[in-house]
């Protein structure tokens, strides 16, 4: 099968902690792949390594078989784990923004997506709720038709009504040829949408497999392999 | 690319300036009109009213310029700048370009409210004021000519230093206490280059008083700042290609 991304001894570290410890990766083309791994395991350095947020790290990154480079970010929507809105911008704005530098963003899919969230067009940004910002943030990655989309946490710290939302938006919503990497450590409720998992603990790529082969081999839930792995009390 | 992050460099901040610019004018225009009231200390008052207006105008510009490549760049709104599909050469000639108009942009409008006020309270024909600075500026082109190249190194320095003051904070420091470390590399920054320009200087014959008062002393100044000013922006080009760490 072809590869989107390929990871080669991918090594991170910050002072003296080894964010990521020699990652091997290759992720196929159009899954959903799940990166699950406690806070500290090193989801986040890696999502920022492929996105090219962090380009100090040791190892090669392929994205497309290119080099991480401008190239390859007009390949990936990237959601990051915070809000990266500017205090000066309107949503129009944001708009203008994303179709002049994204060429597969499509206006469109964002005004539909806009009203199903109830996002009104006028209003600064910052003055919309967090959870509204979470949404147009995630309506504004989701109407890119981009080969690679990259969710890092996107479910963290929001209510479960609005998890829900999240989840079944990315599903109907993205680019279905594209492939999807989503970053979590809440296992629960997410486990039914993922092709591919990979474990990351320490900063290893500890395990990479088919969900469902994974879990017809060990006869348990991702969630009880989780919290195997991790040694956490099922 | 590079144009349409120029174009939204000039987006994110011209809701700042322009209100500042047309309120220093209308600021002249007020305090010009006050003076027409034949009163000494309203005069004075209005003077310094009228010369604080471009303080503010010159520390809001500073600011709003240290925030376009600090906080815009290195700060979260960088996930979107650098998730674009722009290279590091891209991003920092149009923060570097739009910036340095701004600063032009700033000092232009200042003149034009000293001018402004001066029209008004002083009551000169307009005519006698252009034939009177055309007269002058014939009679010294060398000058104007000095002077504007200078004006423009002087920009072209500042903003490449303020570019590598950000730059290396980001490389170097990761922490919380952004504001208090910036601070401090800023002021150690320009003592190392102060004394870079004070040993240079001594190699010379020149005598340098405020960067240089004779023509050849002018243009080893300026040479020197744009020399300063290619070490700024080639280093904080390697930096951010080579070890950029987004938070």
């Amino acid at each position: 099968m072809d590869q989107i991304i390929e990871i080669n001894q991918l090594t991170k570290t910050y002072g003296n902690l080894k964010a990521l410890d020699g990652v091997n990766l290759s992720l196929p083309k159009g899954k959903i792949i799940g990166i699950l791994g406690p806070n500290g395991s090193g989801k986040t350095t890696l999502i920022k390594i492929i996105t090219g947020m962090i380009k100090n790290h040791e190892g090669s990154v392929l994205l497309d078989n290119k080099p991480v480079s401008k190239e390859t970010k007009a390949l990936v929507a990237y959601l990051p784990d915070q809000l990266y809105f500017d205090g000066w911008m309107r949503i129009k704005d944001l708009k203008v923004y994303f179709k002049d530098m994204f060429s597969d963003f499509d206006v469109n899919k964002f005004e539909t997506l806009q009203k199903r969230f109830k996002i009104e067009d006028r209003v600064l940004i910052k003055r919309l709720s967090k959870g509204n910002q979470e949404k147009l943030q995630l309506a504004m990655v989701l109407s890119r038709n981009a080969k690679i989309y990259i969710f890092d946490e996107p479910i963290g710290g929001v209510d479960p009504a609005l998890r829900e939302i999240i989840l079944e938006t990315i599903m109907s919503y993205r680019n279905m040829d594209a492939t999807v990497l989503l970053s979590t450590h809440q296992i629960y409720d997410v486990e039914r949408l993922f092709d591919e998992v990979v474990f990351l603990k320490e900063g290893k790529a500890i395990l990479h497999r088919n969900t469902k082969e994974l879990v017809d081999e060990r006869g348990k839930s991702l969630l009880e392999i989780f919290k195997e792995e991790f040694k956490y009390v099922v | 690319m590079l144009f349409k992050l120029m174009k939204h460099e000039i987006l994110a901040s011209y809701r700042k300036f322009l209100p500042l610019y047309l309120a220093s004018i209308g600021i002249s225009v007020l305090m010009a009109l006050s003076v027409e009231i034949d009163n000494v200390l309203l005069m004075s008052t209005s003077m310094l009213f009228t010369i604080g207006t471009m303080m503010m105008m010159v520390i809001f510009t500073l600011y709003t310029i240290m925030m376009n490549l600090g906080h815009r760049v290195f700060g979260k709104p960088g996930y979107l700048l650098f998730s674009t599909p722009s290279s590091t050469l891209d991003i920092l000639v149009s923060k570097s370009v739009v910036n340095l108009m701004w600063l032009g942009l700033s000092g232009v409008f200042s003149v034009i409210s000293v001018i402004v006020f001066y029209l008004i309270a002083v009551g000169k024909d307009i005519q006698l004021i252009v034939d009177n600075l055309i007269a002058e500026l014939s009679l010294n082109p060398e000058i104007i000519f000095t002077s504007s190249v200078s004006l423009l190194i002087n920009g072209i320095y500042t903003i490449g230093f303020l570019i590598f003051l950000f730059t290396l904070l980001n490389m170097i420091y990761k922490g919380e206490k952004k504001i208090v470390i910036g601070i401090l590399l800023y002021f150690v920054l320009s003592q190392v280059i102060s004394l870079i320009r004070t040993s240079l200087y001594r190699g010379t014959q020149f005598i340098p008083i405020l960067g240089g008062t004779t023509g050849s002393a002018v243009w080893f100044n300026n040479g020197l700042l744009l020399l300063f000013a290619a070490i700024f922006y080639v280093s904080s080009y390697f930096i951010i290609e080579k070890r950029l760490e987004l938070q």
